[in-house]
């Protein structure tokens, strides 16, 4: 039974949506989206931030989060909004949310948006790639791969045969050697909807083609962090 | 996180990003305990031999972690078994199983406690000894290692692991394993600690078995002679430890939240402990007793308390038995007065049908709905009898019919097979009552009950536990219990009637490890080393391996786990005074014989013994 004080609608029909980006880092990053959408409403109940909850048989605070990213990658970028009752100030919002959060759960910046999370087209990758190989080598390699617009990866589904180009997207990536075991690429790809390409499938081409994860884990690797959102000119998305 | 962990973290990044559930094993959490290394005395490391998502649910870990962690000069961390796919990774790769809050393996530790809550995750706690590099046998551990020390509900007969182990704690160990760091501290800092100094200490402290310093003899037929104390200053008795007022008692009121979906993701409340029931077969309802509750005032300010913390939606209210809390209306009147208004549900498992009202259906149908299970155990009077359970048939359709009109689709019923003195008149009791359950619906006025109705019969195979009435008593063998599972099978027509049987190979090995000795040890290396570590779990139970390890080590197991052991045997468990005492189970067995019941404590006190461990009880001052 769903109690009077909870029913709150907002007296008009604009629902009043604070925005949140954060950093998923560290440990965070193994995090997966729905655990994070677990963690962000029990932190909402914590932090007594009048959310407004969604008016199904289980009622739970309305979340909505910007472009998902794969369990194991960072963010400096992360953006959610929050569905609020009554307007509140953003920078006690921001400072009681952080207080409810794990440590390495940071929210940085709260803000009433005016756009819409789906105004965002596309992110900056940054990739840092861990080998025992020549690092030297794979990075000619690298480049000459994300230069063809051909690039492909094969087999995204288990047992399925499908495949996704994704040489089309990849013309602006950057690759540079840091030192003898390590390798930086950076590349903008597309976050609107028809547009996502996930970045893994970039480095699951690479892999078909060089087979740099070849060898122990805990040697060949690669780490994906997202820097920055940006719109549809390629600005910092806010 | 500091640069050692961010380092680790990169390290294992490409192995943490290909197994199931990553998060599981690089804490982090909100309200984990984090520790300068440098300022404390003791590292304890608290292992859960079973993987996170369970783990983290268990409320007496939680408890220990608090009253561990309250200490300033103890940091306790939680350690979880990894899951298959982890864990082969790790044997591949030489990565060693490593605290959560820390990063730091196992053999960095002062102290690592143990908690086995069940026989088949002995072979779990070992797979994490060797994936922690620590040799097994506790002989085998030289000063340079942690001290190894056992708790929890398998501790009351331990014996099947006590080659493995250095002590164990006997019952409650709040205040117990406090004491225990802090002898280590202080034999530490005076400078005579050594590993022998230290366990003899140890085991003149209230509650703790030393195994090591207890020789055992066998007779010719296999069974014990005797147990032989190394020290004449030992005690041939090791009493259990309880917590004589638990309002008073630390309680975890910030419990590390997990940010994945754990087993039971919810608020625990723990009304008592203890349980006023005398159900024969039942081994918790004799090992936590004296009963021991906590006032409506102390639970209501932690629930309030425990909700502002954790943000959680549902309270769960736990016990032996919930519905006999002497105070439950209150109870639930001071929780009801907020939880509604914030949207938090209330839960009662373990209601008992004698108990259960409208009224508490009507408190607790609140916010969500779902099934609600009663536990009859037997399928006839007679039976039900025989095992104490008090409860009447007409009580169980009556709190099956309460359900019904408070909308309830689904009823659980809990059964046990192979109980001392079953016919197949009893077996066939069960599908009867089953259908009688399921005609209550019908006769429940349509504008009350829901659409449909649907009655499970869970029906889990007897296995004898120490420290119950049927202690001595030889399990079915397994083809009885096989046989008696599809004769079941066949008596249930009902097509509202859904059954479902535990596998009877598990409760044979379960049998043989409750009602083990020492003589085991061997059998469950191999079981850990060779494909038999996950037995907890039935996917990868493998009866045929089991039946190898114990017939590659001389174990019979028809001899732990189909005898009837003698009345005046000397049992594995003899060591042990759980406060109930033999003399009292065996009027109890004989009791069961001549299917008589036994009242609860609540009507009349029927001298078990465990008033004698003090604690403010609740029902036993009834006995002066």
């Amino acid at each position: 039974m769903v109690s009077e004080e909870k029913v709150n609608r907002p007296c008009d029909n604009t629902p009043i949506r604070l925005r949140f980006r954060f950093r998923k880092v560290g440990r965070l990053r193994y995090i997966s989206h729905l655990e994070l959408v677990r963690t962000v409403s029990k932190a909402a109940t914590r932090a007594k931030i009048p959310c407004w909850f969604t008016q199904g048989f289980n009622p739970v605070p309305k979340i909505v989060f910007g472009t998902p990213m794969s369990v194991g990658m960072e963010s400096e970028c992360e953006l959610m909004e929050l569905r609020l009752t009554e307007r509140i100030d953003p920078a006690d919002a921001l400072e009681r949310l952080n207080h409810a959060t794990p440590a390495e759960l940071t929210f940085l910046e709260a803000y009433y948006p005016d756009n819409k999370l789906t105004d965002q087209c596309s992110a900056e990758y940054e990739i840092i790639v861990r080998t025992d190989k020549d690092a030297e080598k794979l990075a000619a390699s690298f480049r000459a791969l994300l230069a063809d617009p051909g690039l492909t990866c094969r087999n995204l589904t288990h047992g399925k045969a499908s495949e996704r180009v994704v040489g089309r997207q990849t013309g602006n990536a950057k690759v540079e050697v840091t030192g003898k075991n390590g390798l930086r690429l950076t590349m903008t790809l597309g976050t609107s909807q028809g547009e996502f390409l996930n970045p893994d499938y970039v480095m699951i081409a690479l892999d078909q083609q060089t087979r740099f994860l070849d060898g122990s884990p805990l040697e060949n690797t690669y780490l994906i962090r997202r820097l920055a959102a940006l719109d549809k000119d390629g600005k910092p998305f806010r | 996180m500091t640069m050692e962990q961010s380092d680790r973290l990169d390290r294992l990044h490409g192995v943490l990003k290909s197994v199931s559930e990553p998060a599981a094993y690089v804490g982090g959490e909100l309200y984990e305990v984090k520790k300068d290394k440098a300022n404390v005395k003791v590292r304890f490391a608290f292992v859960f031999p079973e993987i996170y998502s369970i783990g983290m649910s268990n409320l007496g870990m939680r408890i220990l972690y608090e009253c561990l962690n309250a200490a300033p000069d103890i940091w306790c961390e939680r350690v979880f078994a990894p899951a298959p796919d982890m864990g082969e990774k790790m044997q591949e790769y030489g990565i060693p199983v490593t605290a959560l809050e820390s990063g730091d393996p196992l053999t960095d530790f002062d102290i690592v406690g143990v908690t086995l809550q069940y026989e088949m995750c002995y072979p779990t706690a070992l797979h994490v000894f060797d994936l922690a590099g620590l040799p097994l046998f506790s002989r085998d551990r030289g000063e340079e290692y942690p001290i190894i020390v056992g708790g929890g509900p398998c501790t009351y007969n331990a014996e099947p692991v006590a080659d493995f182990f250095d002590v164990f704690s006997i019952g409650e160990g709040e205040d117990a394993l406090v004491e225990l760091s802090h002898l280590y501290r202080d034999m530490k800092e005076a400078g005579n600690y050594t590993k022998e100094a230290f366990l003899h200490a140890a085991a003149k402290l209230p509650g703790f078995y030393v195994p090591s310093l207890y020789a055992v003899s066998y007779n010719a037929d296999g069974t014990i002679e005797k147990f032989t104390p190394k020290y004449d200053d030992i005690p041939m008795k090791i009493v259990k430890r309880i917590i004589g007022n638990l309002d008073d008692a630390p309680y975890p009121l910030k419990p590390v939240i997990p940010y994945s979906e754990t087993v039971h993701d919810r608020i625990v409340l723990e009304l008592y402990r203890g349980c006023i029931r005398g159900c024969r077969f039942c081994q918790a309802g004799m090992v936590y007793r004296p009963i021991r509750e906590k006032t409506p005032e102390k639970l209501s300010e932690q629930a309030r308390c425990l909700y502002e913390n954790t943000g959680y939606d549902e309270i769960s209210l736990i016990s032996l038995s919930t519905s006999d809390y002497s105070k439950i209306d209150e109870l639930t009147d001071k929780l009801l007065s907020w939880t509604d208004r914030e949207n938090v549900s209330l839960s009662l498992p373990s209601l008992r049908v004698d108990s259960f009202t409208k009224e508490l259906m009507d408190r607790i149908s609140g916010v969500r709905r779902g099934g609600i299970t009663f536990a009859p155990e037997a399928g006839t009077q007679r039976l039900r009898d025989v095992i104490n359970k008090n409860v009447r048939e007409e009580d169980l359709l009556r709190a099956v019919g309460i359900a019904y009109s408070a909308g309830k689709e689904s009823v659980k019923l809990y059964f046990m097979q192979g109980l001392p003195t079953e016919t197949h008149e009893d077996l066939a009791g069960i599908a009867k009552l089953a259908s009688d359950a399921v005609h209550v619906f019908y006769e429940t006025p349509k504008e009350q009950r829901g659409r449909n109705v649907r009655v499970t019969v869970s029906v889990s195979c007897f296995v004898p536990k120490p420290f119950t009435a049927f202690q001595w008593e030889g399990q079915d063998p397994l083809e009885v219990l096989q046989e008696k599972q599809l004769y079941l099978k066949d008596q249930i027509t009902d097509r509202k009637v859904v059954y479902h049987y535990h596998d009877a190979k598990v409760s044979r090995v379960e049998a043989v490890l409750a009602r083990g000795d020492r003589r085991l040890a061997p059998a469950l290396v191999f079981a850990a080393r060779e494909g038999s570590a996950y037995s907890a779990w039935s996917e990868h139970f493998d009866y045929d391996k089991w039946m190898e390890y114990f017939a590659r080590t001389g174990v019979n197991p028809a001899f732990y786990a189909n005898r009837t052991f003698g009345l005046d045997e000397v049992l594995p468990w003899d060591l042990i005074d759980c406060g109930v005492t033999k003399e009292y189970l065996k009027r109890e067995r004989e009791k069961a014989y001549a299917e008589k019941t036994t009242p609860s404590c609540a009507e009349h006190c029927n001298g078990c013994g465990a008033d004698r461990l003090g604690g403010n009880t609740r029902w036993c001052p009834k006995k002066k």
